[in-house]
């Protein structure tokens, strides 16, 4: 079995250093599956926790990168089930439920407060990066950087002109030209697309982000400036992660709060339960991204 | 700088591995890969193998030596091996105490 082509999936300031010694070794090795499967591990593994970049022993500025990096797909995930409970704020029952009581109409805001102040972090912190990615890679003429940095802005576009396309349309099947049976099927069929193609989109789109961020040039001073935004956007995930606790907590024990919504409960505590999973497994990769980068960032000062 | 080995991760073990086989003298790669087979039976893939080392000689614990037709020897720095004396003694106090218990029961 051969194994060297694997090589390649190595980054460059690796193999610059260490490709010569690694293939005299692998011409020696007995070569079997285990070892296929190890190389390629070593090959994400050298691309995930760089230790080396253009030949030096560095790189506390990659380690923190990589920090960064696990926020920003802490936040993708986190956002669409954040935004979900902050979008309930323009249904008036909801508000009005949320209203009857001090503590759940606070725990509302504060969930309001968190998912605004998350995205704003998450800007603050990313805008510096790209527009440093973005220069040195027209400064260096490097088309394919170009082309995944457009990549998230073209597949929101995307998403969005099929998702008003839907619209459009979908209102005439309501209007009598298709019978009432088949409008169910086809508004389910429609929010699946949908749900597959934003979240395909997303990913595809934070993957593209991803990629860029890690192959382009950047300073430690914009990725520590993007580290603290991070700090930010995390505990305000986490902070929007305990109001949703508290809030949906609250609207099951505030008397008569859950009969006004006039609504399933079973499906009420089921969609409740699914946001605040989702919020939380997305804030914990954050938080775990965090604290990697702020121990990195001390040692390294120290 | 990190004194232990815990924080590499799943390459802790690899490591105190490499530490010791370089505490004989100057290794390559695949010299290294035999001598742990052969003194802890335990067998590395070349990916796991270079993942640590190049763990161990960013925290300047090994240092590379001028390679030899295309083969780089790899030996232990000062620093390096005051941490492989600190690490295998921790695992001969952890040996010691529990072949003890081992032997009262």
């Amino acid at each position: 079995m051969k194994v060297e082509w694997l090589l390649r999936l190595y980054p460059r300031a690796w193999r610059g250093r260490y490709e010569d010694e690694f293939r005299a070794l692998l011409e020696q090795h007995h070569v079997t599956v285990v070892t296929f499967l190890d190389v390629l591990l070593g090959a994400l593994d050298a691309h995930l926790f760089p230790q080396l970049e253009a030949g030096r022993i560095l790189n506390m500025t990659a380690r923190i990168r990589t920090a960064v990096i696990m926020v920003l797909w802490g936040w993708v995930g986190f956002y669409p089930a954040g935004h979900h409970v902050y979008s309930l704020m323009f249904s008036s029952p909801f508000m009005a439920a949320t209203q009857m009581n001090p503590a759940t109409a606070i725990a509302y805001t504060f969930v309001v407060v968190g998912v605004m102040v998350s995205f704003l972090a998450v800007a603050a912190g990313g805008i510096p990066v790209a527009w440093s990615a973005l220069a040195s890679a027209i400064k260096g003429r490097r088309i394919g950087i170009l082309i995944l940095a457009a990549l998230p802005i073209l597949l929101m576009l995307a998403a969005w002109e099929v998702t008003a396309w839907l619209v459009r349309i979908l209102p005439l099947v309501g209007r009598g030209q298709a019978t009432l049976p088949e409008i169910g099927p086809i508004r389910l069929t429609a929010a699946g697309i949908l749900g597959l193609l934003w979240t395909g989109g997303a990913l595809a789109g934070t993957f593209a982000i991803t990629l860029v961020t890690v192959k382009s040039s950047i300073g430690e001073r914009i990725f520590r400036w993007t580290l603290n935004c991070a700090v930010a956007a995390t505990l305000a995930m986490v902070v929007a992660l305990g109001a949703t606790l508290l809030w949906g907590l609250g609207l099951r024990y505030v008397p008569g709060a859950l009969r006004s919504l006039n609504v399933s409960e079973a499906n009420l505590v089921a969609a409740w339960t699914r946001v605040v999973v989702q919020m939380g497994l997305f804030a914990g990769l954050s938080v775990w991204g965090v604290v990697r980068g702020l121990r990195e960032g001390s040692r390294h000062a120290a | 700088m990190s004194s232990g080995l815990s924080d590499l991760g799943r390459f802790s073990d690899p490591s105190i591995l490499i530490l010791a086989s370089l505490s004989e003298g100057p290794k390559h790669g695949y010299a290294m890969m035999q001598d742990i087979q052969a003194f802890a039976g335990v067998s590395l893939e070349p990916g796991t193998l270079y993942g640590a080392l190049a763990r161990l000689e960013r925290r300047g614990w090994i240092k590379s030596e001028p390679a030899e037709d295309r083969r780089r020897p790899y030996s232990l720095s000062g620093e390096g091996a005051a941490a492989a004396r600190e690490q295998l003694l921790r695992l001969e106090r952890i040996a010691t105490v529990g072949l003890g218990r081992l032997r009262t029961t």
